[in-house]
């Protein structure tokens, strides 16, 4: 096996980097505001996202922005490319609004569908078409190295041979979202998959 | 009846988040869901729920569903004959 981080993407205080580089910037708007901004800045052209709560919309709006223009899109197995994030708060803030909705009266069904964390992961998997391993952690904090030692050991069982995988943590305006895209058989100029690696990319960028 | 529909119309986009369409495109015999505005289950669901909140109208038989949620022509039809 040659692990490998491919690329990756983060999304916070109104900015979205892609490997390290700033590609979009919008001060001073709420994150709706924001990921409209986001969805028609990037074309998206994705009626569902509209639809989607604030998790969902992030969790696709990073997995879009880190697979978009990739050559390796084309070469990825959508039977065995894996889906593997993880937050803190699960889905409270799409809970807080369908039980704010409840005291009101009026609870909404296409709110209530979004408060479950790995709904977001469902997104992607649509989105994309993949069907592998997938599976959302809640942590108080973003434990990288058992995330990717979790994620290696799938490389090394074959259940899967490239993976989506990061921390999506949203709740009201707070928000941060770092993806990457895990692959075996990267090339020697990508950087090697270790805990030290994804660190690294994570508090630096 | 025309004013019933148009309020449909924007209810429709309003409460499916149908940012891509304005309620002037939706044609009053356009099917709703699959080949028309391509609207899912949960949008049906929704729609069960806007009856509820603007109508004071509740689906009684759930069987009823798929012709009274085919079109603007539908769903106006059975406001009108179902409102109190």
């Amino acid at each position: 096996m040659n692990l490998a981080v491919a690329h990756h993407c983060r999304i916070v205080d109104n900015c979205i980097y892609k490997d390290g580089r700033l590609i979009m910037e919008s001060p001073g708007s709420g994150f709706a505001e924001f990921s409209e901004s986001a969805y028609r800045h990037f074309q998206l052209n994705y009626p569902k996202f509209h639809k989607m709560d604030n998790l969902s919309k992030m969790g696709l709006l990073a997995s879009d922005i880190l697979l978009n223009n990739n050559e390796l899109l084309t070469k990825l197995n959508p039977e065995t490319t894996g889906v593997i994030l993880s937050n803190c708060n699960s889905s409270l803030d799409t809970d807080l609004k369908y039980n704010s909705m409840l005291k009101s009266g009026v609870a909404s069904p296409a709110v209530f569908v979004y408060s479950l964390p790995n709904i977001v992961i469902g997104e992607i998997c649509i989105r994309n078409g993949f069907k592998g391993e997938n599976s959302f952690f809640i942590s108080d904090r973003y434990d990288i190295p058992s995330q990717v030692n979790y994620i290696n050991q799938l490389f090394k069982e074959k259940i899967i041979d490239a993976c989506i995988c990061g921390w999506l943590e949203l709740l009201g305006e707070t928000y941060d979202a770092f993806l990457y895209l895990a692959i075996n058989n990267g090339s020697d100029e990508l950087q090697p998959y270790q805990p030290e690696t994804i660190q690294a990319l994570y508090h630096h960028t | 009846m025309t004013e019933l529909k148009e309020n449909l119309k924007r209810q429709i986009v309003e409460q499916l988040n149908l940012k891509d369409i304005k309620p002037e495109d939706i044609g009053d015999d356009q099917p709703l869901f699959v080949e028309g505005l391509g609207l899912d289950s949960i949008d049906a669901l929704e729609l069960i729920v806007l009856l509820q909140q603007h109508y004071g109208i509740r689906l009684a038989r759930a069987e009823d569903g798929p012709a009274v949620f085919r079109s603007v022509n539908s769903m106006a039809e059975y406001i009108q004959s179902n409102k109190q």
